[in-house]
């Protein structure tokens, strides 16, 4: 490995290297807005932007780079690759070996000494892998049937196979990726972006700053269990104690490996509320470095927009994406319990339906069949400013949330919102219980999944005007008083002042804690 | 092919005695069919042309058709290969609206490449009249576009259709040829009466083909566009089915440039104990051919199939190891099969080959030589096996470079032989498929060793690609 040293303090690509998997900036909304909302408000700092994505594909960016962006580039996690003429298996290459031992280590609780050593297997001078050599060779061959017959010789060698290569391709990826040079390396999730964070402050030195919205891990995790393409070949029963590892147990340990990783490398780890933070805690990361740092919005922006008036048909939105993960289908069977109670209803979902084509035909099925045809529209992307004069009420039935900034948005414009009970929601609505002075409920909070209880929470809103002023103040003055988006600026501004001071030389108590 | 002998060893499966040769028969017409007309229709239009033009007329004849066979092979086999690939690709994945598109591609590819090639060879390398070089490239051409209907009907084991398409193709090219004879149209017009009637079995095979697939998907482009995609994907694909076509011609040549070769009254050489030598030598690889069909390419095949279901049935890497392992030692006791067989064939005629010569009046000088091409033979049928084989877990590389090094080889090994004397024309050949078979064995060892790294590894990155 490549030691940072004062020689390499020269030139850089910029100050800030800021590293996203998966939506920014051809995904609408959600972490994508944040990131331009943090780019855009930080032009006295240069920024390099990796986004991680599955594969090159050509589509439209739905963001505009700013122009403080000075280095763009794309890191692809499954990249073709031919294989050699002659592909042999040969002898057990040992470097295949020695591969093989530190994942399988990585799997089984490893965290950043053995990431680090896996970089040196594969990128030791002189003798570099490259990633025809990690996916396509006898070397990969040797680390993968040397993996499968220590960790699982019973499971299908089939799903082995491309279990691996999906998993460990993408780090690989990561591992040969061209970092861009900057003062500091901030990565907006564990997974592959904290990867490649850690990876960075292995070879630079430089401070590693992670903020998590949601927890990526936890998120995999919902996935990976829901998954009815991994194959269990082991029946453990009731046991507890059978420590054998499946396919399902090995996409999990390398999701948790790689967020232990990131954890570990990091200087400053940023969630956006509390309660994140305890899952944070469980997954391995350092107390001493927990920070909270809250989302903000523009006040200015949706403090001046009006809300429904009370004559207007009544009018619930949910603003989001229509994507499994926001639980759209929970929303149209909830509006179908509220009808029964507010007949001339009518429900909006505001957001882009072509990122999960197949969900979207099942959410307008379901329209069809509860005979909602009248009552739901799908706009597709909007302004949503200008949809907050026809809402009355807001709801989010979402299956996992960090900070959502609808809840936000909404409240800047007194609108009272019904929302599921994850992530920061329950703040949001409620409060903190270390609120002073305490400015009650902006609305209500139901559990997940539970279409009943969430109409007959929008049928209450619908129907009395009073409470629904009530708690769109109540939100209103909580938002203004702590989500601004000034506030939380100031709080990137001076996180990445700390960070990018000059490093003359190489901090050596981060390079004794990274060998540990 | 190997679909269609499982019928056969179905057959060979009765307890009716005559079954096996029954088997045996049906599987030899399937894998020689087409040839064996052919020469007979050669040999009847000889026949009966000769009080008619002449015995030097015939000879000349019979020549032409020759080249018209070598320049139209080698001009198709690149396009032909490729474009059945993509043809059993698509059937795999339930897609017809490529079809029409590759199979046209393919022919129009073919024929262009095939005039070019033998316009230029008769021109520039033989030096011949322009009636000739008009004759041969029109006949070329004409064959190169049935050798592409043969395939694709081949892959749709359409093999009756076939069959009675080269039976009229072959008596209208036959009466066609003699009637250019009784109208002393000479032997140029012979072969263009003759590859008429090829074009025929062209048309036969394209009525079929387009009845069969009826649409063709404009987006996913032109026949010149979807062809081009294809031997882009599959270069060392065609480039393997260029270097075994011109394998098979490659010591001709040689010996055609030659001071060994005679020259027709068309001004074509060839050199006649060489190549009746080696006539006889391909009919004894006749009962090998059919057993190639009815046994390893269908027991291969079955075994293959078998530990690719094993490995969609999610088996474990020992069990895929231990399936491995089976169709290794199926497949080599398969081969081994095959050759015992050829090996008592090729000593029997090697003890009977003076008998031979004198019942074909050939001339005893050529003794060693008819010897050497028989005993090359049975390195033939082993490199052909094997190489095979190779292809077979899509090893096209590899294919291609064991196609090239016979073809380097045999050119080579000839030129050199031509130098021991005419005695020794043959052991060029033999060097030369002995060298390869050897090869060919290394490479089906290695790929067998390889086999689980081979179908998960480069199978991934192609699909992944």
């Amino acid at each position: 490995m490549r030691a940072a040293d004062s020689s390499q303090v020269g030139e850089i690509d910029a100050d800030i290297c800021i590293i996203v998997e998966g939506c920014y900036p051809y995904i609408n909304g959600g972490v994508s807005s944040w990131i331009d909302w943090l780019l855009r408000g930080n032009p006295q700092s240069t920024f390099a932007v990796v986004p991680i994505l599955s594969q090159r594909e050509s589509r439209p960016m739905k963001y505009e780079l700013p122009a403080n962006v000075t280095c763009y580039r794309e890191l692809y996690l499954n990249r073709p690759v031919t294989p050699p003429l002659w592909l042999s298996r040969g002898k057990s290459d040992p470097k295949g070996i020695r591969l093989a031992e530190a994942l399988t280590e990585l799997l089984h609780g490893g965290g950043l000494a053995t990431f680090r050593r896996i970089a040196e297997i594969v990128n030791e001078p002189n003798h570099e892998l490259t990633y025809r050599d990690l996916l396509a060779s006898g070397l990969s061959w040797t680390a993968v049937q040397a993996m499968y017959k220590s960790s699982m010789p019973q499971a299908s060698f089939l799903h082995f196979f491309w279990a691996w290569r999906s998993l460990f391709g993408g780090l690989f990826a990561t591992l040969k990726f061209s970092i861009p040079r900057a003062r500091a390396y901030h990565a907006i999730s564990t997974g592959y972006a904290g990867l490649l964070a850690s990876r960075a402050g292995l070879e630079t030195g430089r401070p590693v700053l992670l903020t998590e919205h949601g927890i990526y891990t936890n998120e995999r995790r919902i996935e990976i269990l829901m998954a009815e393409w991994i194959s269990d070949t082991i029946d453990k029963g009731l046991s507890l104690e059978d420590d054998r590892i499946d396919l399902r147990d090995m996409w999990m340990r390398a999701f948790d490996a790689y967020a232990r990783i990131c954890y570990e490398a990091c200087d400053t780890i940023l969630t956006l509320y509390e309660d994140n933070q305890r899952l944070q805690l469980a997954l391995g990361a350092d107390r001493g470095r927990l920070q909270v740092a809250a989302n903000g919005i523009d006040l200015e922006r949706f403090g001046n927009a009006v809300s429904a008036r009370p004559g207007d048909p009544p009018t619930v939105g949910l603003i989001g994406r229509v994507v499994p993960i926001k639980d759209v289908k929970c929303f149209i069977q909830a509006v179908y319990f509220a009808r029964q109670k507010v007949p001339d209803i009518r429900a909006l979902v505001l957001g882009a339906t072509d990122e999960d084509k197949s969900y979207f035909a099942e959410c307008q099925t379901l329209v069809r069949d509860l005979d909602l045809d009248d009552v739901v529209t799908f706009t597709g992307p909007v302004k949503i400013t200008e949809y907050f004069s026809k809402l009355h009420v807001i709801a989010l039935t979402s299956l996992s949330e960090a900070q959502p900034l609808v809840l936000l948005e909404a409240g800047a414009a007194a609108i009272p919102c019904v929302a599921t009970d994850v992530g920061s929601c329950r703040e949001i609505v409620e409060g903190r219980s270390s609120e002073d002075p305490a400015l009650g409920p902006g609305g209500r909070v139901t559990e997940l999944v539970n279409p009943k209880q969430i109409g007959s929470a929008i049928a209450e809103l619908l129907l009395d005007d009073k409470l629904r002023e009530t708690l769109g103040q109540a939100l209103q003055s909580r938002v203004r008083a702590y989500y601004g988006s000034e506030q939380a600026l100031e709080n990137y501004r001076a996180l990445y002042a700390r960070h990018t001071r000059a490093v003359p030389q190489p901090n050596p108590d981060r390079r004794e804690r990274w060998r540990a | 092919m190997a679909g269609i002998t499982i019928p056969a060893r179905d057959l060979d499966r009765t307890r009716d005695g005559a079954s096996p040769i029954v088997s045996m028969a049906h599987a030899a017409i399937v894998a020689a069919g087409p040839w064996l007309y052919t020469v007979l229709a050669i040999l009847l239009v000889g026949g009966i042309a000769e009080p008619l033009a002449g015995e030097n007329a015939v000879t000349a004849f019979r020549v032409q058709v020759m080249y018209s066979f070598c320049l139209s092979l080698i001009g198709s086999a690149p396009f032909i290969i490729v474009a059945v690939r993509g043809f059993s690709d698509d059937l795999f994945s339930r897609r017809a609206d490529h079809v029409p598109s590759i199979y046209l591609g393919a022919s129009a590819a073919a024929c262009v490449c095939t005039t070019v090639i033998a316009a230029s060879a008769l021109l520039l390398l033989i030096g011949a009249d322009l009636y000739v070089v008009a004759s041969g490239t029109v006949s070329a051409g004409v064959l190169s576009l049935c050798w592409v209907g043969v395939a694709f009907t081949g892959v749709l084991r359409d093999h009756r259709q076939l069959t009675i398409a080269f039976s009229a193709g072959l008596i209208v090219g036959a009466l066609l040829a003699i009637g250019a004879a009784r109208a002393a149209l000479g032997p140029c017009g012979m072969v263009v009466g003759f590859a008429l009637g090829f074009f025929l079995i062209f048309a036969w095979a394209t009525a079929r083909i387009l009845a069969t697939f009826t649409t063709s998907d404009p987006a996913r482009g032109g026949p010149v566009l979807v062809l081009f995609r294809l031997l882009r994907q599959h270069r060392h694909l065609a480039i393997a089915g260029f270097m075994a076509a011109a394998g098979i011609w490659a010591d001709k040549w040689v010996l055609w440039g030659g001071s060994y070769a005679q020259v027709t009254v068309t001004g074509l050489p060839y050199v006649p104990q060489y190549e009746a030598a080696m006539f006889a030598a391909a009919l004894t690889l006749l009962p090998s051919l059919a057993l190639m069909v009815a046994s390893l390419e269908t027991n291969f095949f079955e075994a293959y199939r078998y530990y690719l279901g094993a490995i969609e049935g999610h088996a474990t890497l020992q069990r895929l190891e231990q399936l491995a392992s089976s169709l290794e030692k199926r497949t080599i006791r398969a081969v081994g099969n095959i050759l015992s067989v050829q090996g008592a064939i090729c000593a029997t005629v090697v003890v009977i080959a003076p008998a031979i010569i004198e019942r074909a009046g050939m001339n005893f000088a050529h003794l060693t030589t008819l010897r050497a091409v028989v005993i090359a033979g049975l390195c033939q049928v082993c490199f052909v096996a094997c190489s095979s084989i190779v292809l077979f877990f899509d090893r096209a590389g590899f294919y291609a470079a064991l196609q090239t090094v016979f073809v380097v080889l045999v050119s080579v090994c000839t030129w050199l032989a031509t130098f021991a004397g005419e005695r020794f024309l043959g052991a060029g050949y033999l060097t030369a498929a002995l060298v390869s078979a050897a090869l060919a064995l290394v490479a089906v060892a290695c790929t067998f060793r390889d086999a689980n790294i081979i179908v998960f590894i480069a199978s991934a990155n192609r699909q992944q690609a």
